[in-house]
């Protein structure tokens, strides 16, 4: 298998990725007579084994997508041996240092490998990834995975403190990636690594005292157009929201309403109407808005042919929305690029 | 004609990339300025004021610093740096300084005759010091920062880059964002990183904004693989496809697909059985080459002999000797040439759609992305991703709506990505007072194979 190149079929060997739903993923290596327990039931790899990607799988309880494994779907799904570069930072990465096909890069540390992937994919047939850990574990995991999926020709791996005894390279890097806890030790020797022609550089770092150390750094070696940036990713939920309008009169009591099961509030209580906010209504939201059976009249309201920006009827504003609810990534890493000239 | 799957050798690309070479697309930056040129010898550009000749730059590293004396280019060391034109002397706060212009005592004149003099641009700021009566009570950072300042205004050195894609976007997203629909850096990376654009892919491209996704798909695919251009209008209009200068074979491998012909592509739909049959796998089939090639040397030929073979009229002697009747007949000669290949281009990527093998589907358009991605979601292979950019939430969404109807992709994801950039100095470390307002809005997902229904 190689996440190289784009094959059809499922093979012995191959990672693939088992897509069960929204958020639920997970990256097994197929293997002859080996069962992988899903909550959908008992998915026997025999089973998988000539199907073509993208292929639709039945378990016993339901069924699941057998997916090619990209860099960005490894990612998700890789185990973790230490804290890994997301897609987000991994792309912004890749695109600064300018690379592609026939790239050399230099990285330390590899930890989970996630970026390597990544790289490897970028810079594939000509180029190559020269990779630094100092963990020897991390070191030999990352050299398996890399065999696993058919990319040991584009990296080498090297198990080394690259902060104590530098990469021991000279003039062969296009560009070079740092992911260390004490970067502005390796960056003298990550200068030396990157090709007299010039090149680039990105250290990645959590803390702020880091990056400025490694920015004075940078500036005192020579290199020049120093940035630091963040990017942060948001996500939508695209939903169909219906606020209800609020009504200006009071109902007779006597009347009484059917209550939609597991709807919103009781219209007669205008207390706890006045405490419904428009995000309130969102969390209980109907997913299609012809459904308002219990509402006293459903008819479109005397508006233009074209509702601005959704749909009204007497009770409701439908529209959909992109939402993004509770909690995002606020911070990973500050990425610091810089440049390096030729003389 | 080269075949598309070769490349040229590693070599010659890392030699033919590294220096400065007439008919070059070229960068020349200066501080903020960046602005693009293409070198051609002898004639004169403008930048920032000044007039000069890329002559001089020619055959040196890109990368390389210049300064222009007399019209001319001369490469020079970079400049020296702010910290070693400051003194000892320095002020703890400004409550005693006032900004009036009789602060400097060099007048504008006296700045221009040190120029003209050809005075270096450290010793011009160092005059501006020691003629400053405010300096030395400046705080050490306030003086770091005039030093800056000045030396922007005054020193007139400047780099001169290769093109690639990062600097392209830059510098349209700086000058004219709307040509590339506000698409910024960061939203770039994520189409080309979530599309996994790479080595050995087809991807189909629908590219509204002046070829940056094409250019930037070319460069990630660094001539494997196959881009397939969708565009309105009967010729794309993409000039940073040209700012960058790709060499021809990766070109050889950039598909034109006018949106006018995406009906003809579907109803070939039915046809579509045999011509896989009749196809050789990716490549051109070679005598259809030659055919093209005999056909267009024999227009080009025309231009410059009698008529042979092929043409042959009545009036045939008298065009012959009438210089406009020939140059006419030339030009029409050139336009039948020119029309038997464009024909027969569009007839080669509609074969190749037709395989339904497309890697990876990137939709960049002014455009409602709805049609676009139902309609082009056909010729994607299952198991691939699609990603569509929009400058507008709703649009994305929509096409997300639409998507999910159809029920063809999984993994779907909706967002958009925040970017900000900081100051890091000693003491003064903060985030830009100014960031981008919005990048704009993208949607991912992967194919699955369709179900028989």
């Amino acid at each position: 298998m190689s996440l190289a190149k784009y094959h059809d079929k499922v093979k012995e060997n191959d990672t693939v990725i088992l897509y069960l739903g929204y958020d639920n993923m997970h990256a097994i290596k197929i293997k002859k007579g080996s069962v992988f327990q899903t909550r959908y039931g008992a998915l026997r790899h025999n089973d998988i084994i000539g199907t073509t990607y993208g292929s639709r799988v039945h378990c016993p309880k339901g069924y699941l997508y057998i997916l090619y494994p990209t860099p960005e779907l490894w990612t998700s799904n890789l185990p973790h041996r230490t804290q890994i570069l997301y897609t987000t930072d991994i792309s912004v990465v890749s695109f600064q240092l300018d690379l592609k096909p026939g790239a050399v890069v230099v990285e330390s540390g590899t930890g989970s490998a996630s970026l390597s992937h990544s790289i490897i994919r970028s810079i594939l047939p000509d180029g190559h990834l020269y990779t630094f850990e100092f963990h020897k574990e991390r070191a030999q995991k990352a050299e398996e995975e890399f065999k696993d999926h058919s990319l040991s020709d584009y990296v080498t791996v090297t198990h080394k403190d690259v902060c104590q005894f530098g990469f021991d390279l000279e003039d062969v890097a296009d560009a070079v990636f740092l992911d260390l806890p004490v970067p502005w030790d390796a960056i003298p020797s990550a200068k030396k690594a990157l090709k007299k022609q010039g090149g680039r550089i990105c250290s990645f770092s959590p803390c702020i005292e880091q990056v400025q150390k490694s920015c004075a750094c940078f500036a005192e070696l020579g290199f020049e157009e120093i940035s630091t940036k963040e990017c942060l990713v948001r996500n939508f939920d695209v939903r169909t929201i219906n606020l209800p309008n609020p009504e200006f009169f009071s109902r007779d009591k006597t009347k009484s309403q059917p209550q939609k099961k597991g709807s919103r509030f009781d219209r007669d209580d205008m207390d706890a109407y006045s405490e419904e906010t428009a995000e309130n209504s969102a969390q209980c939201d109907i997913v299609e808005s012809s459904d308002t059976k219990e509402n006293t009249t459903s008819e479109v309201l005397d508006t233009p042919a074209w509702d601005y920006i959704g749909r009204k009827t007497a009770a409701n504003f439908s529209f959909k929305a992109g939402i993004s609810l509770g909690r995002m990534p606020g911070h990973t890493g500050y990425l610091t690029f810089a440049t390096l000239y030729p003389l | 004609m080269a075949t598309s799957s070769e490349p040229m050798c590693v070599d010659e690309r890392k030699t033919s990339n590294v220096t400065i070479k007439e008919g070059d697309q070229a960068i020349l930056k200066k501080g903020k300025t960046v602005r693009i040129f293409q070198i051609r010898k002898k004639r004169d550009i403008w930048l920032d004021k000044i007039k000069f000749s890329l002559d001089g730059a020619v055959g040196h590293y890109y990368g390389s610093t210049f300064v222009v004396k007399n019209g001319q280019m001369h490469k020079v060391q970079k400049t020296f740096k702010e910290a070693e034109v400051l003194g000892p002397e320095k002020g703890t706060d400004n409550r005693d300084l006032h900004d009036l212009d009789s602060n400097q005592k060099l007048s504008r004149e006296d700045i221009e005759k040190m120029k003209k003099e050809g005075a270096k641009g450290q010793e011009i700021i160092e005059q501006l010091i020691e003629n400053s009566t405010t300096f030395k009570g400046k705080t050490e950072y306030a003086q770091e920062k005039w030093v800056k300042k000045k030396k922007q205004k005054h020193v007139a050195e400047f780099t001169v880059l290769k093109p690639n894609t990062r600097l392209m976007c830059q510098m349209y997203h700086e000058k004219s964002p709307a040509k590339i629909l506000n698409i910024r850096m960061d939203t770039l990376a994520q189409i080309l990183t979530y599309g996994n654009v790479h080595a050995f892919t087809n991807v189909a491209v629908v590219d509204t904004c002046s070829g940056l996704v094409v250019g930037a798909v070319l460069e990630r695919l660094g001539g494997y693989g196959k881009v397939f251009h969708f565009h309105p209008g009967e010729r794309p209009a993409r000039p940073i496809v040209d700012n960058l200068n790709f060499p021809q074979e990766f070109l050889d491998n950039l598909y034109n697909f006018p949106f006018c012909e995406i009906n003809s592509l579907k109803s070939e739909e039915g046809k579509s059985d045999d011509l896989i049959d009749n196809s050789h796998g990716d490549s051109v089939p070679s005598e259809g080459d030659s055919l093209s090639d005999t056909a267009v040397k024999q227009c080009t030929d025309s231009n410059t002999e009698t008529n042979t073979g092929g043409e042959s009229t009545e009036s045939q002697d008298k065009d012959n000797t009438d210089p406009v009747a020939r140059k006419r007949k030339a030009e029409m000669s050139t336009r039948e040439a020119n029309k038997i290949l464009y024909s027969k281009r569009l007839s080669e990527a509609k074969e190749l759609l037709l395989k339904r093998n497309i890697d990876c589907l990137i939709i960049a358009s002014k455009f409602n992305p709805t049609p676009l991605v139902t309609t082009l979601i056909e010729y994607v292979a299952p198991s691939r991703p699609i990603v569509v950019y929009s400058q507008y939430k709703e649009a994305v969404m929509d096409a997300y709506a639409y998507l999910r109807e159809i029920g063809c992709l999984v993994n779907y994801r909706v967002s958009e990505t925040w970017l900000r950039e900081y100051q890091i100095l000693p003491m003064r470390t903060h985030p830009e007072i100014q960031m981008s307002a919005g990048g704009g809005y993208l949607l991912t997902a992967t194919t699955i194979v369709k179900e028989q229904k």
